[in-house]
């Protein structure tokens, strides 16, 4: 539902990722993986509706409600093949707002490599 | 804080583990586990005496997993898909000191049904391992680079599923002194 007053909104938490693989991953594999994964683990009535927000060179954010922030990182971390690409997901950190994600989390990535642990 | 896996790992990444003990395959750059599969009592009884080190043990057979935590040997009863524990097994493992793993790989490695029927006898394990406040340790158990994970996602699927991730931590700790701090004797004393 639309335009609901501030005390009925859900807050929010994105969770900033990385995904390790041999080659870079497509955006609609990633997204098609971790809709199935969360169905298959947590059914329809309990899974939890996330959002991609940014996805690029396999780093990502997802938003997702904030009570709800653990099945979210369960699903991300159980993924261990995006179409036939096998992957290693690393979740860099959860923040309240998308502002503060993308500051926090991609700026830090610019600089990422595989010997400093991003 | 430290993680058990199956194959040599290069520490190319920063997965928040101090240390990892490989079982089942030689390594120079990690700590060597000893890991001993059996079917039988007797096999067991074999393989032990020539085994050294971090003893690691896994069979899919209940009497032998039980044999297993009474040896002296003995120091950890490893993790995988067709382990099989019952509540004896778990209580004897806190009488005699010996470390249960409760490895993520076997989460990743099966799917539908089978995972369903995994997590059901993880989240009872869970239960019964709180009772007696068994030692237990939460790993990877990788068995290659794409099944290893962060310490911190570990303890966020196994807490979903009920575990007491900050015993496990203790436990954790208690080995890697135990393995690593040579002014620690055991529980309560170490020279200062």
């Amino acid at each position: 539902m639309r335009n609901l007053p501030p005390s009925l909104r859900k807050r929010k938490r994105y969770v900033a990722f990385k995904l390790i693989s041999e080659r870079d991953v497509a955006k609609e594999d990633f997204v098609k993986a971790l809709w199935s994964l969360m169905l298959s683990l947590f059914g329809e009535f309990d899974g939890e509706v996330f959002k991609l927000i940014h996805f690029e060179n396999n780093i990502g954010i997802v938003a997702c409600c904030h009570r709800n922030l653990n099945k979210l990182k369960i699903a991300l971390t159980l993924i261990d093949r995006v179409g036939e690409i096998r992957t290693l997901p690393i979740i860099l950190g959860v923040s309240g707002t998308l502002k503060r994600c993308r500051k926090k989390y991609s700026e830090v990535l610019k600089d990422a490599n595989s010997t400093n642990g991003i | 804080m430290i993680d058990f896996i199956r194959f040599d790992y290069d520490n190319s990444i920063d997965l928040g583990f101090q240390k990892y003990v490989v079982f089942g395959e030689i390594t120079k750059k990690n700590i060597q586990g000893c890991l001993i599969y059996a079917e039988t009592t007797k096999e067991l009884r074999e393989k032990l005496r020539k085994a050294k080190g971090l003893v690691g043990v896994i069979s899919c057979k209940e009497e032998v997993n039980k044999y297993a935590v009474m040896r002296k040997k003995v120091d950890i009863l490893l993790d995988f898909p067709e382990r099989r524990l019952d509540y004896v097994t778990v209580k004897l493992a806190k009488e005699k000191d010996v470390m249960i793993e409760i490895a993520l790989s076997n989460l990743l490695s099966v799917k539908g049904i089978k995972r369903a029927m995994l997590v059901k006898e993880l989240r009872t394990l869970f239960k019964v391992i709180k009772k007696f406040d068994t030692p237990f340790i939460l790993t990877s158990g990788a068995k290659d680079f794409y099944q290893l994970r962060q310490k911190k996602q570990i303890h966020e699927v196994f807490e979903y599923l009920g575990a007491d991730v900050k015993r496990s931590d203790y436990w954790a700790e208690r080995l890697y002194r135990r393995l690593f701090d040579e002014k620690y004797i055991m529980d309560g004393l170490e020279i200062l």
